[in-house]
């Protein structure tokens, strides 16, 4: 499963935690929207995962 | 009918508001992790409501009373079996 | 007596036909038009709810928007409301939230679905995906 993760700001503890148990059995994208504004690449990657997370 | 996962985090009283008003058409499971329950009355009511309306209360947090507990590693196991997780 | 023969003789064959469907069905799912619902809550986002429903939009899918709590305030900003006239984006509000941050309800376009929590929930049974900004 893929699982993309889009980061509105830094993450807090509890968001690396989830993304380090999904780490170890899932593939995990990470989108960091709060420095990165590439929308095209941000519509592609939730376009190919399975679950999207905005946090 | 969608399954999703309402994620309680700073704005509780309204996340509780959407996550009841969804079950209108999908089925709605409610998770507070880390956070503390907000013990003021909108809150305390749509607990309340959410309860009545059968919605499963998750918490990672032990001193969130009437919540199921769940370790975030279960969590992180039962989110992948959303349609949409939804942090509020 | 015949008629089961046949049916014997078929079954294999149908079965093949099933898989060969499934498979089928399930490369073309992943070409196919993806709604993608945003769940607007804040008004922070407004340069990324523009820019990723543009890119959406521009790879053939459709957006669902829907605003509720603070982020009914984008639903009067003229580049938002704007979207609304791309093909394939549909906008809705919590009414309820609306009125409360002082909103006046003339002041929403009327193709804006001034709604309920339903269309909330429509929107997130409709949409193959949900964002929250």
């Amino acid at each position: 499963m893929k699982i993309l993760y889009i980061l509105k700001a830094e993450p807090e503890d509890i968001v690396n935690r989830l993304i380090a148990e999904h780490k170890k059995d899932s593939e995990v994208l990470v989108f960091e929207l709060y420095k990165d504004k590439d929308y095209d690449l941000m519509a592609k990657m939730i376009e190919d995962c399975d679950r999207v997370i905005a946090w | 009918m969608k399954k999703i996962a309402v994620m309680l985090r700073d704005r509780q009283s309204e996340a509780l508001r959407m996550a009841i008003g969804l079950t209108i058409l999908n089925e709605v499971d409610v998770y507070i992790l880390d956070a503390t329950l907000e013990a003021n009355a909108e809150v305390m009511l749509n607990i309340e409501m959410a309860k009545e309306m059968r919605l499963r209360l998750y918490t990672s947090n032990i001193l969130n009373e009437g919540m199921e507990y769940i370790t975030i590693e279960d969590v992180a196991k039962r989110l992948k079996g959303y349609d949409s997780i939804l942090p509020y | 007596m015949s008629g089961y023969g046949l049916w014997e003789r078929a079954a294999p064959l149908l079965l093949q036909l099933l898989c060969v469907t499934k498979i089928l069905i399930k490369n073309t799912d992943k070409h196919a038009i993806m709604k993608l619902g945003i769940l607007v809550t804040t008004d922070k986002y407004r340069d990324d709810i523009i820019g990723l429903t543009e890119a959406v939009l521009k790879r053939g899918h459709a957006v669902i928007i829907f605003f509720m709590d603070e982020g009914c305030r984008l639903a009067i900003d003229k580049d938002i409301v704007a979207l609304k006239d791309r093909t394939g984006v549909s906008m809705s509000l919590c009414d309820l939230n609306r009125g409360k941050i002082g909103i006046a309800k003339q002041d929403i376009r009327e193709d804006i679905i001034c709604g309920s929590q339903y269309d909330n929930a429509l929107m997130n049974r409709e949409a193959d995906k949900v964002i929250v900004f």
